[in-house]
């Protein structure tokens, strides 16, 4: 095995999800490492540094979300969780406390495969993600250090709100940005329940940008959660 | 306790009353007679007074009306048959006169005692109808045996003008109630050997009543009685049926988790051990075609299982809404992308509204219905032919149709689809729905004050209507 390849824990109970996880990483030229608790898990990533962390938010000896917090008060390392269906304030709550993205069970391999190379890509060590401060895939092209939106070569006049979201987005290209980040963020702490703002903020911009929702080119739904950036990967 | 007069006594004062009021009676007459008695005869004067005992005879009891006549007959002899001032009579006409005045005062007041004796118990027995009329009503408005208790106690008090309290069968031995009331007048509730408590009255309220008071106070018991017994088999009725309700689900339940939970599981462990068994000695595609069953059987198995754990919400009503401002659109999209991952040949076509249309809704419970709702449709649609979802605004309401070319409903199967079970009550025909969908949906949906409707499709196939009340407008600062 290539000694340089990303090293990643799995931390879950499951045994069968583990083998699976493990076989599916390695296939894909990961290592792994895997823990079936709490605290081996918090062990292995203190010893071994690992490069991604996919955790299990139910586990027999921890909250999986204290187990996120303990990790975040000394390590930046990505983390993607793994939750059921029908939990959204739950993943909502992990995402606020430091977890990276999200994938529901049962999910398939290849969208985990595609979570990971996103979080890897985008993640430098530590510190946030330092975006070019230029987009461009060829038909739509974000210039955010002069605040310039253009499609197909047109402008495109955004609301300063438009442009703060997109630009959030952006920033978080290929990751989940949580609905209460962007309020926020964009409106400010006293309007994270002012949702149907975001809502409308989100139709405009699509318009704008004739993205259909339905088959979306840049920004995606994720229902119950937030907004996500699709990279020309994701498409 | 406090001292009541003796009957006795009682009776005395009563009557003594009466006797007054007739005394009192006849000497008006007397006057009046000794008035008019220089303008009239004797014969006449003796009318005035016979007046005077019908007046009495009237308003009281028989006896009294005797006394007063004889109190007439003497003084009219005394005072105005000659020779006056005696009780001799010197004509014989004047025995003839004042002995037929006896006899007509007696007859007279007998008949008018009778008659007012009629007319009271005529008032007493209407008093009574509409008292038991009234009863009747505000029992048979009465909702439940509490609300029988609180009518048929306000009833008996204002009826025998003293409290009355309706016991429950057993009352507990500490009762403060029961044992401070020895003396009361207690009527069992009985019907036909069940037993529903008592009626105690205040005590002392047995003495003071009279028959046709008493009588009535028993036969308003008896209704009340009556009301509670109907309450009781009312309540026996709803039980049984609540329990048959019950069993009849439980059973479909238990078909449906035997059937939906096993054949998926029998298709995935039959996939898994042939390939265990022979997977050097298959070909590639034949591998990649039993992963794909494992596959596909696994993820209808957890639907089913998302089902039944939506209807176990719904159906002990924990369900609680969290409610959230969302884009019409992003719900129809998260259902339809959801579709798509396990129907990926379906031919599936969205109309969305070109405007944004905020619901404030449970994003995800109205996802999880039309995804019910959507995935009925991807059955029962022959292969290549679309599905069709059309999302439009009709007034305050958002309407999602869901349009299959199916084999369609029959009209009187419309409604009952959405019973819990319902096609697999059908029998193995209905295996590839769980009978849990559309009646989860209904419920997801109805929850959020909206409606689901089977209506006939166009041509063939069938439309499935989701109604969602629109909110109104929020501020917005976008």
């Amino acid at each position: 095995m290539n000694p340089s390849a990303p090293r990643v824990l799995v931390i879950d109970d499951e045994m069968q999800i583990r083998r699976f996880l493990d076989i599916g990483l390695r296939a894909e030229g990961y290592q792994v490492l895997q823990a079936a608790n709490a605290a081996e898990g918090l062990a292995l990533a203190a010893t071994q540094s690992p490069d991604l962390v996919i955790l299990d938010l139910g586990l027999p000896d921890r909250e999986g979300h204290e187990v996120l917090a303990e990790l975040r008060q000394w390590s930046a390392v990505p983390v993607l969780m793994l939750s059921v269906r029908s939990a959204e304030s739950e993943k909502v709550r992990a995402l606020d406390n430091g977890a990276n993205d999200y994938v529901t069970k049962p999910f398939g391999m290849q969208e985990l495969m595609a979570r990971l190379r996103a979080l890897l890509r985008h993640h430098p060590v530590a510190g946030p993600a330092e975006m070019p401060p230029l987009y461009d895939d060829g038909r739509l092209r974000v210039d955010l250090v002069r605040r310039e939106v253009s499609l197909d070569g047109r402008e495109v006049a955004l609301t300063r709100k438009e442009y703060a979201v997109l630009a959030l987005l952006l920033r978080h290209a290929g990751r989940v940005v949580s609905q209460q980040q962007l309020l926020r963020e964009v409106w400010g702490a006293t309007h994270v329940q002012d949702t149907h703002y975001l809502r409308i903020v989100l139709g405009r911009l699509r318009q704008k940008l004739g993205d259909d929702p339905g088959a979306p080119h840049w920004l995606k739904t994720e229902p119950g959660v937030g907004y996500r950036f699709l990279e020309g990967q994701d498409r | 306790m406090r001292e009541l007069p003796s009957p006795l006594t009682r009776l005395l004062r009563v009557h003594a009353i009466d006797y007054l009021f007739a005394t009192a009676v006849t000497l008006v007459a007397f006057a009046i007679a000794f008035a008019v008695d220089r303008y009239f005869s004797a014969a006449n004067l003796a009318l005035i007074l016979l007046t005077a005992v019908l007046a009495v005879a009237v308003r009281k009891r028989m006896a009294v009306a005797v006394y007063t006549a004889v109190l007439c007959f003497l003084g009219d002899n005394y005072f105005f048959t000659p020779p006056r001032h005696t009780l001799a009579i010197d004509s014989i006409d004047d025995v003839l006169a004042i002995g037929l005045f006896l006899i007509v005062a007696l007859v007279c007041s007998r008949m008018a005692t009778r008659l007012s004796s009629q007319v009271v118990s005529l008032r007493a027995a209407q008093l009574r109808a509409r008292t038991l009329l009234q009863l009747g009503q505000q029992l048979a408005a009465a909702a439940d045996a509490a609300a029988i208790r609180e009518v048929a106690t306000r009833a008996l008090t204002r009826a025998v003008g003293a409290t009355a309290a309706l016991r429950p069968a057993d009352p507990s031995p500490s009762d403060p109630r029961a044992a401070d009331q020895d003396d009361a007048w207690i009527v069992p509730l009985l019907v036909g050997g069940h037993h529903h408590g008592s009626v105690a009255f205040a005590s002392g309220v047995a003495d003071e009543l009279d028959a046709e008071q008493r009588e009535l106070a028993l036969a308003m018991t008896q209704d009340i009685a009556l009301a509670l017994e109907r309450e009781r088999l009312a309540q026996e009725l709803e039980q049984s049926r609540v329990q048959g309700e019950t069993e009849r689900l439980r059973n479909a339940l238990l078909s449906s988790v035997s059937h939906d939970l096993r054949s998926p599981l029998a298709s995935m462990i039959g996939a898994a051990d042939t390939l265990a068994t022979y997977e050097t000695q298959l070909p590639r595609d034949e591998r990649q075609e039993l992963l794909q069953a494992i596959l596909h059987e696994g993820q209808r198995l957890d639907r089913y299982i998302q089902n039944l754990l939506d209807m176990t919400r719904l159906g002990h009503g924990t369900l609680k809404l969290h409610r959230d401002w969302v884009d019409a659109t992003e719900v129809v999209v998260a259902a339809t992308d959801r579709l798509r991952r396990f129907f990926p040949k379906l031919a599936l076509t969205t109309s969305l509204p070109h405007d944004t249309v905020l619901l404030y809704v449970h994003p995800a419970l109205i996802e999880q219905a039309l995804f019910n709702v959507l995935e009925n449709a991807a059955h029962f649609s022959p292969p290549g032919a679309a599905v069709q979802v059309v999302v439009s605004v009709a007034g305050e309401h958002l309407l999602i149709d869901v349009i299959d070319r199916g084999p369609g409903i029959p009209p009187e199967e419309r409604a009952r689809i959405f019973d819990l079970f319902h096609s697999v009550a059908r029998g193995d025909r209905g295996s590839k729905g769980t009978g849990l969908g559309l009646s989860i949906c209904r419920g997801m949906i109805g929850a959020h004050g909206g409606s689901v409707e089977a209506l006939p499709g166009d041509g063939a196939g069938t439309t499935m209507r989701i109604t969602l009340p629109l909110p109104p407008a929020p501020e917005t600062n976008a």
